[in-house]
């Protein structure tokens, strides 16, 4: 019981983690150019 | 509004095969975004837009469906994420490949939307659909040069976004198209799967319990493997490539060799396939059971599939009926009696020596033994002894059939029907109470005698001929005989007329033409008499004069008379050539002579009339037969007197 609770907690974690994921990739993705300016300043471009 | 809503989202249910072909699909999908992270890396550092910025970014999309697997059970989610990253790595495509390829790294958008097809719901479209559009709104505010590598106005996006909605719309209708065709078609196999397992279920409960054997075999005899019970169950399982001859060959050989041969013209098609059927076996016995079996093909394009056997067990029904043929048997037997003791006994004495005749090594020749069983025959139906008659007259039709000799087997299956029935009938019988039957006006002739003061040996003679039956209770079973057969016969109600029935002859000596006599009458009524519908009433004289030196029994009736052009002609098939009358009355005792071309029970074996001659010639008489057309015809038995009785 106690396992199948733990599974499902990390699951809600990651499912969490999916929607920050998908929130980004559709909303804040779209900042994308801003932050690959960044990105490559970073990375020494 | 709801259509739509049914038509975009998938029915909640997910087959094993839709599962497993996600699988496989979503783990594909993730390979090839994972192979973006270099190809984005090297469009980067083409497009000097950064090769590592590029690589991380790409990573960074991968991640996304990555993580899916992890947080979601549902393939199907994990396929939607799959349309979000589609859209992210085009997004990254146009941003790391700006420049003078800004526009056609928009490509990229078209074919991924396609792409997203191939997850066979239309939801993952319509996720990549809205990703898309959302990301150019937005950097057509924020970033315009990540998206178009000119000033583009907002009328450039909403082109771009219609050709988004028209593409979008194509590839949810391949999508769902897609499902329910191919992925649904499985779930359509599935549900007709499990309804023929239902109907399988059903089918295998009516084969467990129906209460006749059913099993079909291919054209080549070859029995196939579905089967009613009762099979295994009467005859044992068949094995492997059994035929239904090699496997009824086991239970009984004459059914087999029977079907064998039969089966060839079943499946050749040379005759009507109703009518071979019609001569495969109909009779199977196992030990003591009996079964009926009926065939029936099976067609498709008036080509044979199968033949369908279906065997019913009848052996009680056929116990019954025999049972309760023994029974009408045996009231017909007492009936006979009861109206004649004397002359049942005198019957019963002669059939049992024509019986004891074929016992053994037959000691005469093969038409004798013939003339035998056709008396046998004749007396036996006369005295109510059926399944006598019933068993001489197919061992006639078996060696008829097969043009071939009285075999043992024949003679004993006479025999064996007449020793049932007499031990049956010996019930009734006292044999050995000599018994002699008087009827009054016997008592008044020899009162009368006594009166006139006749001489002793007279009276003796008259008292000696009480051991024997009067002509008339003879003359009464032929009229009865005479009566049935036209009946059968549709000759319709015939009258019988007598003269001298009042004599009395001996046994001893008239034995022979006594038993011979039913042939007669027999051809009488079926070759003689009129039929019901020529208008004339049929009448039947039954007569015996005693003359100087002579006793004359005839048998005269009022029909068409015999065709002697008929008889002529059977005759010069026999390869005689009749000139006269004379010959052509020599021609009717001939044996195996008949102007009928098929035997029935009641006459046409042409064996009747010359045993009649036979038994007349044995006491030194002869036989005369007088016929002219539509005058009827009389056949007189003359029989030299010697010591016949009064």
């Amino acid at each position: 019981m106690s396992a199948a609770t733990s599974e499902d907690r990390r699951r809600a974690w990651l499912q969490a983690l999916l929607i920050v994921w998908v929130a980004f990739a559709v909303l804040a993705g779209s900042l994308i150019p801003a932050f690959s300016d960044q990105l490559i300043r970073l990375c020494g471009g | 509004m709801k259509r739509l809503l049914d038509y975009l989202v998938l029915p909640p249910t997910v087959s094993a095969f839709e599962r497993s072909y996600l699988r496989r699909m979503n783990t594909i999908a993730l390979w090839f975004f994972v192979a973006h992270i270099p190809f984005l890396a090297v469009v980067g550092w083409l497009n000097g837009t950064g090769a590592l910025a590029a690589a991380l970014a790409a990573a960074g999309g991968v991640a996304g469906p990555l993580l899916a697997t992890k947080a979601l059970r549902s393939c199907r989610q994990q396929s939607m994420v799959f349309g979000v990253t589609a859209m992210l790595m085009g997004a990254l495509l146009v941003h790391f490949g700006r420049g003078m390829w800004t526009i056609e790294m928009h490509f990229y958008f078209f074919v991924a939307l396609a792409l997203l097809a191939v997850f066979a719901n239309p939801m993952v479209v319509v996720v990549g659909a809205v990703t898309v559009a959302v990301h150019h709104f937005a950097l057509w505010f924020i970033s315009p040069q990540s998206v178009f590598n000119y000033d583009a106005p907002l009328s450039s996006v909403l082109v771009h976004a219609a050709f988004v909605v028209v593409e979008s719309v194509a590839a949810v209708f391949v999508a769902r198209s897609f499902f329910d065709n191919v992925i649904g078609l499985e779930r359509i196999v599935e549900a007709r799967t499990a309804e023929l397992d239902a109907r399988n279920r059903e089918m295998s409960l009516v084969f467990e319990h129906v209460n006749q054997g059913l099993l079909t075999a291919t054209p080549d005899g070859v029995l196939n493997t579905e089967r009613s019970r009762a099979v295994d169950t009467w005859f044992g399982a068949p094995q492997p490539q059994d035929t239904l001859w090699s496997f009824f060959g086991r239970v009984d050989p004459r059914f087999s060799g029977w079907l064998q041969m039969g089966w060839d013209q079943v499946i050749d098609g040379l005759m009507p396939r109703e009518v071979a059927l019609d001569m495969l076996p109909k009779r199977l016995a196992a030990g003591e059971r009996l079964f009926d079996a009926a065939w029936q093909v099976v067609e498709r394009d008036g080509k044979l599939e199968q033949v369908l056997l279906m065997v019913s067990d009848v052996t009680e029904r056929v116990r019954r009926e025999e049972a309760d043929l023994v029974q009408r048997e045996l009231m017909e037997v007492f009936d006979k009696l009861s109206r004649g003791r004397t002359g049942f006994l005198e019957f019963f004495g002669e059939a049992r020596a024509m019986v004891d005749s074929l016992r053994g090594e037959p000691q005469a020749s093969d038409i004798e033994q013939r003339r035998v069983v056709h008396t046998l025959k004749g007396n036996c139906a006369l005295f109510g002894f059926t399944s006598v008659a019933r068993a001489c007259h197919d061992v006639e039709s078996l060696a008829d059939e097969g043009s071939r000799p009285l075999t043992a087997e024949d003679r004993a299956m006479v025999i064996h029907a007449w020793e049932a029935a007499a031990a049956r009938a010996s019930r009734f019988l006292d044999e050995q109470r000599p018994l002699i039957e008087l009827e009054e006006r016997d008592v008044e002739e020899l009162a009368s005698a006594i009166d006139r003061g006749a001489a002793k040996p007279e009276l003796q003679g008259l008292i000696d001929s009480w051991r024997h039956e009067p002509l008339r209770k003879r003359f009464e079973r032929l009229g009865e005989q005479a009566k049935t057969l036209a009946q059968r016969l549709n000759k319709g109600e015939v009258r019988i007329e007598t003269e001298g029935h009042d004599l009395r002859l001996p046994r001893e000596r008239f034995a022979k033409v006594f038993s011979v006599l039913p042939h007669v009458v027999r051809n009488a009524v079926d070759h003689g008499l009129p039929a019901q519908s020529s208008g004339k009433d049929p009448w039947l004289r039954f007569s015996c004069v005693k003359n100087v030196d002579e006793l004359v029994l005839s048998v005269a009736d009022n029909g068409t008379g015999i065709d002697w052009d008929a008889v002529a002609a059977k005759a010069r098939q026999r390869g005689l050539e009749p000139r006269s009358r004379t010959d052509l009355v020599e021609a009717l005792f001939l044996d195996g002579l008949s102007t009928r071309n098929q035997a029935t029970d009641v006459s046409g074996r042409g064996v009747g009339m010359s045993a009649v001659r036979e038994a007349c010639e044995a006491l030194g008489g002869r036989v005369e037969v007088d016929s002219a057309p539509g005058g009827g015809t009389r056949v007189s038995l003359h029989i030299p007197l010697e010591r016949h009785a009064s």
